[in-house]
């Protein structure tokens, strides 16, 4: 008796408690500027991901019209090739990895956090393809101008070379990729960390 | 010839009620949410206060509950009542607010590095000294045990927090009397502490 009276007392104590600037930045008009926002944001990562497909359409297009129009241009067939084998993997796994993360299957804690961790996963698995896809192209595009170099016989001196820059802004292109890519994915992890707890703290022991 | 007519004729209306409509139903949203948040507003206030604790994050946790329900509102159905669905978005945007912030690294419990040294939140100045120390309790509590001491501290019934964790009522039942337990022998040795000093 003295344990519900005394929970009640918490309960009105805690109801009428008035926490006091809660009206700092939460205007309506502050919040359809956030919505705007976020609306942006989502609205790029959709350009992105169709950027992606409409950008590999385009290059695989141009790909067969150079294999049929130009058949003499061995280094552009090359170059188109392998950048088309770097795509289209790229591509695929971008759509494949986010299967069963648009959506919840319902609205309470447990399905939000579940969508979260599925996201959190195929983030992951993402930025690691990224990373291998990063390592994969720098190596094939530098070595690609190594052989047109080569091919046209020409002079690798620092720094006033067509050849050196693009070894060096590929070099430096596929680094920052990687190193953007391992960044994310360490923080998507701790991301993933904190939801399987709270995910196992919901599930496990009553 | 008079297919075209008529679809000419039955088009036209329409499209001046899109030009009426669309503006009503705006101002109908805008007003549903300012009576739901000047409602809520103390209880999403101490969502927040429950969930984060320090001052920077806390406006911007609110910002994002706001935002949440703004955009959730809409779909509303009536299928559970208003409550319940304002604090099922609330409680899930805190948890992804939790979930999101990437300054906790992963060996830290997230309970660990949300306690404040000083205790009660600075931008949420609380005006009661015996929810403070509530405040204080509870971010020594797991995550879960905080969300249900919430609920059903804002007034839930075990069916409600049911709806809004996903969990059945009778281990709501359990885990409120388990989380009611500890909260009260935290408090306990709060106020030891305090007659201590």
């Amino acid at each position: 008796m003295s344990d519900d009276n005394n929970w009640k007392d918490m309960m009105s104590q805690w109801q009428s408690c008035k926490i006091a600037k809660v009206d700092a930045n939460t205007g309506l008009e502050n919040i359809r500027l956030l919505e705007k926002k976020t609306r942006r944001k989502a609205r790029s990562m959709k350009c992105f991901m169709w950027g992606d497909i409409i950008g590999l359409i385009i290059f695989a297009l141009i790909f067969i019209y150079q294999l049929v129009s130009d058949k003499e241009n061995l280094y552009l067939q090359v170059l188109l090739g392998g950048a088309l084998i770097i795509i289209i993997p790229m591509t695929f796994l971008s759509v494949w990895y986010r299967k069963g993360a648009w959506s919840t299957t319902g609205n309470d804690t447990r399905a939000y956090l579940t969508l979260a961790l599925r996201r959190s996963i195929s983030a992951i698995k993402l930025a690691k393809a990224t990373a291998i896809m990063a390592i994969v192209a720098g190596i094939f595009f530098v070595s690609l101008i190594l052989w047109k170099a080569s091919l046209e016989e020409a002079e690798l001196l620092w720094p006033w070379n067509r050849y050196i820059f693009g070894i060096s802004f590929q070099i430096g292109l596929f680094t920052a990729v990687y190193f953007g890519s391992r960044w994310y994915e360490k923080r998507r992890m701790y991301e993933k960390i904190k939801l399987e707890a709270l995910l196992e703290e919901l599930d496990t022991a009553i | 010839m008079m297919i075209l007519s008529l679809r000419n004729q039955s088009s036209m209306p329409r499209f001046a009620e899109a030009g009426t409509i669309l503006p009503m139903m705006d101002k109908q949203r805008t007003s549903q949410f300012e009576q739901t948040i000047t409602e809520y507003r103390q209880s999403l206030a101490r969502i927040v206060a429950t969930y984060e604790m320090r001052p920077a994050l806390q406006q911007e946790l609110h910002q994002e509950i706001l935002l949440a329900i703004w955009k959730a509102l809409p779909n509303f159905r009536g299928d559970s009542g208003l409550h319940t669905f304002i604090y099922r978005v609330a409680h899930n945007q805190a948890m992804n607010h939790l979930s999101r912030d990437s300054k906790i690294p992963p060996h830290e419990t997230i309970e660990e590095s949300l306690v404040s040294p000083t205790g009660c939140p600075e931008i949420l100045a609380i005006n009661n000294q015996k929810v403070s120390g509530m405040f204080r309790a509870m971010h020594s509590l797991s995550i879960i045990q905080r969300q249900i001491l919430t609920l059903a501290l804002e007034g839930l019934s075990y069916q409600e927090i049911s709806q809004v964790t996903g969990l059945n009522v009778n281990n709501v039942g359990v885990r409120l009397n388990r989380a009611k337990k500890a909260l009260k022998e935290l408090l306990a040795q709060g106020n030891g502490e305090q007659n201590n000093v």
